[in-house]
């Protein structure tokens, strides 16, 4: 704890006043649990395992904790990160992330007792000592610099993921996996604010130095000489484009042309986006009593939903299953659902449940986009209930209450899948896939 | 005196078999069945405000962008006022919809549009995106998200996210105040919906001008 006190006073966001601070705490630990139930678990899980709750709707996600594997470091490839790396990820957040900086919310013994708690979910914190690479003197940025910087990006193969122009262009390793299995991507080289360690000179110097523990990126320590990597940093640095947010009008149309041109070319990748964008898989996802999905179960429906005065109602299983998702839907169909409401046989969705009104005013391309991502969709055998009108003596007391006294019909939602697959075991080993049935 | 009652009575029993038909009509028919789809398409299209006084142009280009991100998202099913009585300044994204979180904790819709009182109007740019990408709040609570889908929207590029937000900033201001969530800030378990309340505007029009 005193380690951790003391790395704030000298690396830290902001000027601790003494390191008596955190020890004064009276249970550290307790107050670093309690941050963490009520500001990370929702993420980061309860066992620190990067299975929270919302971890499924997120992409990266969460830091597994256990795994030791940290990308953000000043220490040399496979270590841990220090006290002070930990300290930065946690007051100053990860660009290009959904880790907020928590500085301006916790207080500097708050993040110290935190970042105490977080280390203990990984044993390797309690044996080993890491220490920060010694970084040698920065290259200042010039046309010299940046020249040799390109040279050197070249040599030391960073085409192959970033492309030769860092944003993809002609690279070779496409389907990049991080060590949790998961699907990942070279980071947008001209893209500076999606760097997660910061995208100033230093900040991508260290990268090169250090690797991404659990990501593809290596450690270029070693491979080149230490003036070299801040040539590739400065050269990096000058890839970077406008963002959008800063184009002027002429910019802007250029920008939406190649968006558009990219999304007309990349179908699948358009509607994956715009997929996770739009919420889908927050309903037709069986979800839990802790409000986690299931995911094994992601897209597949099952979501039970009770309108008092308009009946129940289970979300579709969206799944390229012939017989219970949309396997047997044509295009047609499926744009007909999202834009009309109506199902194959007629009937109709209902808008305050499925709000198809608003996936109406989707672009036809943007619309074409959805219809390819979904037909991506592992089939998931999960067939689903017609919807249910309510008791008739509820829907009259519920529409009474209404117009005479103010009532407001709830709506609830149920954990569970009211679909006809069984809930998974963690492992999800238990979902019947299409083949599995054949 | 016979003949009155006789017909009183047949007039009462006429009155009530068309309750009852009007009444199972709409048990069995919902009226959003039978509205036609391009009714309901265009009242979403239409909700948001034109942009066209929008001067700067490359500003009217993020708004718009803004705008097609909003609709597609319908941040309007649980941002708009509901119930019958809608604030003066009108009710698209002004807040009002009511969650209730399984331990008894109540969270309200916030009002999204820049009134400067009750709104977004003095709330600095980066505590809205901040909501939008990590959702923290203000106050550095941590949103369920099973209330507040902050977790989907942490999937927008940087670019989109600060398109809402130029939107936003150009909506209809609406007076609407909404209640501070209800109950403890810290818990444990925030996420499981217990039930929402989508019927009745759980904000006040404030009276004082």
């Amino acid at each position: 704890m005193a380690a951790l006190a003391i790395a704030l006073a000298v690396h830290g966001p902001t000027a601790v006043t003494s390191p008596r601070d955190a020890l004064a705490d009276a249970r550290p630990a307790r107050t670093g649990a309690a941050i963490y139930a009520a500001r990370c678990a929702q993420c980061h899980g309860g066992s620190g395992r990067g299975d929270g709750p919302a971890s499924a709707l997120l992409t990266p996600r969460p830091r597994d904790f256990t795994s030791g594997n940290y990308a953000i470091r000043t220490t040399a490839s496979g270590s841990l990160p220090t006290d002070a790396d930990l300290l930065r990820t946690v007051g100053e957040g990860l660009p290009g992330t959904a880790m907020p900086a928590w500085k301006p919310f916790l207080s500097d013994g708050e993040l110290v007792a935190v970042v105490a708690y977080v280390k203990r979910f990984a044993p390797r914190f309690a044996t080993e000592r890491p220490t920060a690479l010694a970084l040698g003197s920065a290259v200042p940025s010039s046309p010299a610099s940046i020249a040799s910087g390109r040279l050197a990006y070249a040599r030391l193969g960073c085409p192959a993921c970033h492309g030769d122009d860092g944003a993809g262009a002609a690279a070779v390793a496409t389907a990049l996996e991080n060590a949790a299995g998961r699907a990942t991507a070279a980071t947008n080289l001209t893209e500076p604010w999606t760097f997660r360690g910061g995208a100033a000179p230093r900040d991508v110097y260290l990268r090169l130095r250090t690797g991404m523990n659990g990501t593809p990126m290596p450690s270029f320590d070693g491979a080149a000489r230490d003036d070299e990597l801040w040539d590739v940093a400065n050269y990096v640095v000058s890839l970077a484009r406008k963002p959008a947010w800063e184009m002027n009008a002429a910019e802007l149309a250029a920008h939406d042309a190649r968006e558009k041109q990219r999304a007309a070319e990349h179908p699948v990748a358009r509607g994956r986006y715009l997929v996770a964008t739009l919420r889908c898989a927050f309903c037709h996802t069986p979800v839990r009593s802790d409000g986690s999905l299931v995911e094994p179960l992601l897209f597949a429906g099952g979501q039970r939903r009770r309108f008092e005065s308009l009946g129940e109602l289970v979300a579709g299983n969206l799944t390229a299953d012939r017989d219970t998702g949309l396997g047997a839907w044509s295009d047609a169909e499926i744009a007909a659902a999202l834009t009309r409401g109506t199902r194959p046989d007629g009937s109709r969705l209902r808008p305050y449940a499925m709000p198809w009104p608003s996936y109406a005013q989707l672009t036809p391309e943007d619309l074409r986009a959805v219809v390819a991502y979904l037909r991506t969709l592992p089939p998931i055998v999960n067939a689903i209930p017609p919807p249910r009108r309510p008791a008739f003596g509820v829907y009259l007391w519920s529409k009474l209450a209404t117009a005479l006294w103010r009532h407001d019909p709830p709506e609830y939602v149920y954990p569970g899948n009211a679909g006809s697959a069984p809930l998974p075991n963690d492992d999800g080993a238990h979902v019947p896939t299409a083949e599995a049935r054949r | 005196m016979k003949r009155v009652l006789v017909a009183t009575a047949l007039v009462l029993v006429a009155g009530g078999v068309l309750v009852a038909a009007v009444v199972a009509r709409r048990y069995y028919a919902l009226a959003s069945d039978a509205t036609p789809p391009e009714v309901l398409v265009a009242l979403e299209r239409d909700a948001g405000p034109s942009l066209a006084d929008v001067r700067d142009p490359a500003e009217r280009a993020r708004a718009e962008r803004g705008k097609y991100l909003v609709a597609i998202t319908g941040c309007s099913g649980c941002h708009d006022t509901p119930g019958p009585r809608p604030p003066a300044g009108g009710t698209y994204l002004a807040g009002g919809g009511e969650f209730r979180v399984r331990d008894g904790t109540t969270v309200v819709t916030r009002n999204l549009t820049p009134d400067a009182a009750t709104g977004l109007g003095a709330v600095a740019d980066e505590d809205v995106l901040r909501v939008l990408r990590s959702g923290v709040a203000r106050d550095g609570r941590l949103m369920a998200y099973r209330a507040m889908p902050w977790a989907v929207y942490a999937s927008w590029t940087e670019e989109d996210r600060r398109a809402v937000l130029t939107y936003l900033r150009h909506l209809a201001p609406v007076a609407h105040r909404i209640p501070d969530p209800l109950a403890a800030a810290e818990i444990a378990d925030p996420l499981a919906i217990e039930e929402t309340h989508f019927s009745t505007d759980h904000g006040a029009t404030p009276t004082a001008p």
